[in-house]
């Protein structure tokens, strides 16, 4: 039987809704299947260390640990460590330093005139520069060492090693501090 | 138009009550699935597809037939990372539109403005949102993680799959600091070998990728041959297990024979030569003592059943063991050569740049000093060394790649292609051979790079011009890395704490306390298992943690969501609230329609009584 107009419609109708509801859909879920593009964006400069700076191997609780070699001089290591609330205390930790190069603890009055400001890292950042014999390698080595607390945390800044490459890197490692997370 | 049979199919309730059944059945399948094929997998094959496959369908079979102790051929990870099956089963996005078109088409056929029934299209509606939202989120959300260690400060999340080939600029202020890198990132589908690929923003460099892998290990000279010696070894494990086999049925037979012969003395013996055969079972493989703890088999062999050493059935005398030996010793002498080899061409192996050729010429030397030795090498050892260096030559021609550009490529001179991985807690390392070229450069071509995923390591590419100077024209660094989602401001982690139920090693709770800087003041925020961190489009879930060796909580991972938001009317919605507006509506459509019939029944309840009381009175002055 032939269908009747109304009929025929009706089923127009109908299906455009169906066929709606399906393209919609599949519309939709092919956004995604599109090819990705090459996206260009711009971010912050990335701190780098200095050139001269190889990666290392990290002990215990460092987060990063860097190694200078000089061909003539010797070598340094660098390294940064991030501890919770103070960290054990700054005159332990200087004391904990001093300890590695074989010099006499501090008392908490004598403190005092073995710090130096660090004005990059804030007022609470502290740096102190020692020399005596590591109790490793039994050589002479020098540690300048850079203690900042900032918030909850406390941040362990060390360079230590052979004298003269501790010196040649000095200015390096203070100025690369303020960019080091 | 309303009483179409179409419609009235799409309508009926017996259609939704089995597509609901579909659903339930799906969902229990794709449950069953993620154990063999993964979560993606499962999620990508069962939830988001328009037909379940049948391999995904198998997976999910033998994994329900386990539970029954059925016994099912499980699927091997090659046809699990292989092409999908044939469509087996409704997937979920079919099954959820065919939803959504009988919630529509019941929508459209029993709608009249009704107060009574305003309940019951609400709820539909809700339902409908439900659905479609649900689509739009699989379809649009984007999710990543931050992983982050005490004192980490980081302004971006790191895709769970995803990878792109990141070209970095930096840029430069009147000064010459560097002030910010502009980025060209690629992401990883577009890398298919033989495409060559252009941005304006890359400065006229082209990149033409040479070679492509979805999953790869890098390896050095040296390594290949321990690769090699490691493959000799599990080719060697293989037989024994042959070996341990015989040999542990041998000895459970002799037992058996004692249980009925009873004789304490050789019984005795019995339990000596078994603790040998598992001492050598559980030892590293070799060849001599395994013919040792055989001898001793063979011998007990004689003892218990009363054989002669010739007997065919002993052990040593078997045809089959004899074979399964000579194979063992072969796969031995292989992983000898291996380690002569290693330590005869150290250097040659541990040289940087070490080519195809060089590789060659090394391996050819290696088995002419072997031939030539100083007194007698056995025809053995020659024919071993010939054997070895032909595999091993043809193995590093396989997978050499050769980059003459970039530490990667200068270290690692062989890339092993692998299997792509499905599990949930693995994921590929795709690597990529790509030559760089620039219209200024010498020959037009800045070099052949290799970059890795595995290794993460940012490559510098130099453009120099054509020039005496070879003067610079740009300093990019490339990496190939997964793909960096930046969330657009600062986070730091403070501290993180794993908290245990007193007593026991059940956690309790995960928390990671995050020093948010976005501009405002930094705030800090405890991020729990249960209540993330909501800033700038993004939502941070706590999702597990690493210890340390002291067992301390050391490092946080923090998985990020995002949902795209749209604007109605000059209001942002995110896509995410669109499930929670669904639910809301479903629910004013179920309180109003429950509290329509309730209001309307307690109304003629009312009615009734009042009925009553009338009809009582009026009797009453009737009998008065």
């Amino acid at each position: 039987m032939r269908p009747k107009l109304y009929e025929f419609k009706q089923g127009m109708t109908l299906n455009r809704i169906i066929m709606g509801v399906i393209g919609g859909v599949t519309l939709l879920l092919s956004a995604c299947s599109q090819p990705p593009e090459i996206e260009v964006y711009t971010i912050p400069a990335e701190p780098t260390p200095p050139d001269n700076w190889g990666f290392a191997e990290r002990f215990g609780p460092e987060k990063e640990r860097y190694e200078i070699t000089d061909s003539f001089f010797g070598k340094a290591n660098v390294s940064l460590t991030v501890l919770q609330g103070d960290g054990g205390g700054l005159l332990e930790n200087i004391n904990r330093w001093r300890g590695q190069l074989g010099l006499e603890p501090v008392e908490e009055s004598g403190l005092e005139e073995l710090l130096q400001p660090v004005p990059a890292l804030g007022n609470d950042a502290v740096l102190v520069d020692f020399t005596g014999t590591s109790q490793r390698s039994q050589l002479e080595e020098r540690l300048v060492g850079v203690i900042a607390g900032q918030g909850e945390l406390t941040w362990f800044y060390k360079l230590m090693g052979a004298p003269s490459v501790v010196e040649k890197s000095r200015e390096g490692f203070l100025a690369y501090l303020p960019d080091w997370h | 138009m309303k009483d179409h049979p179409l419609l009235k199919l799409l309508t009926s309730l017996k259609v939704t009550i089995a597509l609901l059944v579909i659903s339930l059945i799906i969902i229990f399948l794709g449950t069953m699935s993620q154990r063999p094929i993964g979560l993606d997998q499962s999620l990508d094959r069962f939830f988001l597809s328009w037909a379940v496959d049948s391999i995904a369908m198998k997976a999910a079979l033998y994994q329900t037939a386990q539970l029954f102790n059925w016994e099912l051929t499980p699927i091997t990870p090659e046809q699990v990372v292989g092409p999908h099956g044939f469509p087996v089963f409704p997937g979920g996005f079919l099954v959820g539109t065919l939803l959504l078109i009988c919630l529509t088409a019941s929508f459209y056929r029993h709608f009249t403005w009704s107060a009574k029934k305003a309940g019951i299209y609400l709820t539909h509606i809700g339902i409908i949102s439900l659905i479609l939202g649900q689509i739009i989120i699989d379809v649009f959300k984007e999710e990543s993680f931050v992983h982050m260690e005490r004192g980490d400060r980081k302004d971006y999340a790191v895709s769970f799959q995803d990878n792109e080939l990141a070209f970095l600029l930096p840029i430069t202020n009147d000064d010459g600091q560097v002030v910010s890198n502009r980025v060209v990132s690629i992401p990883e589908p577009l890398l298919k070998e033989g495409a060559t690929l252009t941005h304006p923003e890359l400065n006229g460099l082209s990149i033409k990728v040479d070679r492509y892998w979805k999953n790869a290990s890098l390896l050095t000279a040296r390594q290949l041959v321990e690769q090699d010696r490691q493959e000799q070894l599990d080719l060697e494990k293989e037989v024994l297990e042959t070996v341990y086999d015989i040999m542990g049925g041998r000895i459970r037979a002799m037992e058996e024979h004692l249980d009925e012969n009873a004789d304490s003395e050789k019984r005795e013996v019995l339990t000596q030569v078994k603790a040998g055969f598992f001492e050598v079972k559980g030892a590293e493989p070799n060849l001599q003592r395994l013919a040792s703890s055989l001898g001793e088999v063979h011998e007990m062999e004689k003892r218990v059943f009363g054989r002669a050493d010739e007997d065919s059935s002993l052990v040593f005398n078997s045809e089959s063991v004899r074979n399964l030996l000579l194979k063992v010793r072969a796969y031995e002498d292989q992983r000898q050569i291996a380690s002569l080899f290693d330590s005869a061409t150290h250097d040659v192996l541990t040289s940087t740049n070490c080519t195809l050729n060089a590789f060659d010429s090394n391996a050819t030397d290696f088995q002419e000093k072997i031939r030539l030795f100083p007194g007698e090498t056995s025809d053995k050892m020659i024919k071993g060394t010939e054997q070895f260096v032909k595999r091993i030559r043809s193995r590093a021609k396989m997978y050499y790649v050769g980059a003459d550009h970039g530490r990667l490529g200068r270290h690692f001179r062989f890339v092993k292609n692998e299997l792509p991985v499905f599990k949930n807690d693995e994921r590929d390392f795709p690597a990529a051979l790509v030559t760089v070229n620039h219209p200024e450069a010498k020959n037009k071509t800045v070099g052949t790079f290799l970059f890795s995923s595995s290794r993460g390591l940012q490559q510098v590419v130099e453009v120099r011009d054509d020039s005496e100077e070879s003067a610079l024209i740009d300093k990019w660094k490339a990496v190939l890395r997964s793909k960096h989602h930046f969330i657009g401001f600062d986070l730091s982690l403070v501290d993180v704490k794993w908290d245990l139920y007193p007593g026991t090693e059940i956690p309790k709770n995960f928390s990671s306390k995050v020093v948010v800087e976005d501009g405002a003041d930094p705030r800090t925020i405890l991020i729990k298992m249960n209540e993330p961190l909501r800033n700038q489009g993004r939502t941070f879930y706590q999702q597990s943690m690493t210890k340390n060796q002291l067992g301390d909580a050391e490092q946080t991972t923090l998985q990020v969501v995002k949902n795209p938001d749209f604007q109605i009317g000059g209001f942002v919605v995110s896509t995410a609230s669109i499930p929670y507006i669904g639910c809301i509506i479903v629910s004013a459509g179920l309180i109003y329609q429950f509290m329509f019939h309730l209001l309307g029944f307690a109304r003629r309840q009312k009615k009734d009584q009042l009925k009553q009381t009338e009809n009582k009175e009026t009797e009453g002055a009737g009998n008065e």
